[in-house]
């Protein structure tokens, strides 16, 4: 691995095993939700095993 | 187009944007004093203040803001002693979220997340309720210039990693698990 250089980033996460679809209205509620929890302060990080289509998330995401 | 300047505009846009860059500074920065306070102040002696650090250039954060987040943690200012909280739970659609925080006071920490999740139509669960569905994994991140897609996933699977995937385009990383 040292061979490929430094890298930009070096972190432990939680990766999902298993992944939830989601679609429609509740794709804004669940965004709503991370936003509002990422907002606090005192939170680090948020992981999530949500599934939702490119178009989706391009939709609410604007 | 009376009381539509541009300036206005501006104005708005940019003080949502240092609003948004203050947030993650402020938990960059106590990522890294929690990082100094559990180890060593040397980044080559403690990985998580090293990979912390990595985080804080990555956001453009300045050596001098470093600096006196690393004092800060390894001082003995009382200030600086955050406990480290995981928080599981399940949002809209049965969604599973993990939230991680660095507190100082718990119990407005929990109080604030529980909040958000009702508010929202999830609801917080036991610790381990939810984590049991993902996997606890070390992540690096590579620029694109460190090799094709190939050279890299040769070498990481060499160096017994698990898993990598290669995004594109400018904004692409070679992500290794």
């Amino acid at each position: 691995m040292k061979s490929l250089g430094q890298p930009s980033a070096a972190k432990l996460t939680w990766r999902p095993k298993t992944t939830t679809p989601v679609e429609g209205e509740v794709v804004q509620t669940l965004l709503d939700l991370i936003a509002a929890l990422e907002d606090n302060d005192d939170v680090q990080n948020v992981y999530a095993n949500f599934e939702v289509s490119d178009d989706a998330l391009a939709k609410f995401a604007a | 187009m009376a009381g539509h300047s541009q300036f206005k505009n501006i104005m708005h846009r940019k003080g949502r944007q240092d609003a948004q860059r203050a947030k993650i500074f402020t938990k960059l920065i106590r990522e890294i004093t929690t990082a100094a306070r559990l180890g060593a102040a040397d980044p080559n002696a403690n990985p998580r203040l090293r990979a912390a650090m990595i985080a804080a250039r990555e956001n453009n954060m300045t050596r001098d803001t470093i600096d006196r987040a690393i004092k800060r943690g390894s001082g003995s200012d009382a200030d600086a002693n955050y406990d480290e909280v995981r928080y599981e739970g399940y949002g809209p659609a049965g969604v599973a979220l993990i939230v991680e925080a660095l507190t100082n006071n718990r119990n407005r920490t929990a109080g604030e997340v529980r909040s958000a999740f009702s508010k929202f139509g999830g609801n917080l669960g036991e610790t381990n309720s939810v984590s049991f569905m993902f996997d606890r994994l070390g992540e690096f991140r590579f620029p694109l210039s460190a090799g094709t897609a190939d050279e890299v996933m040769e070498k990481a699977i060499d160096a017994g990693a698990d898993d990598v995937s290669s995004g594109e385009g400018p904004e692409g990383v070679h992500e290794i698990y």
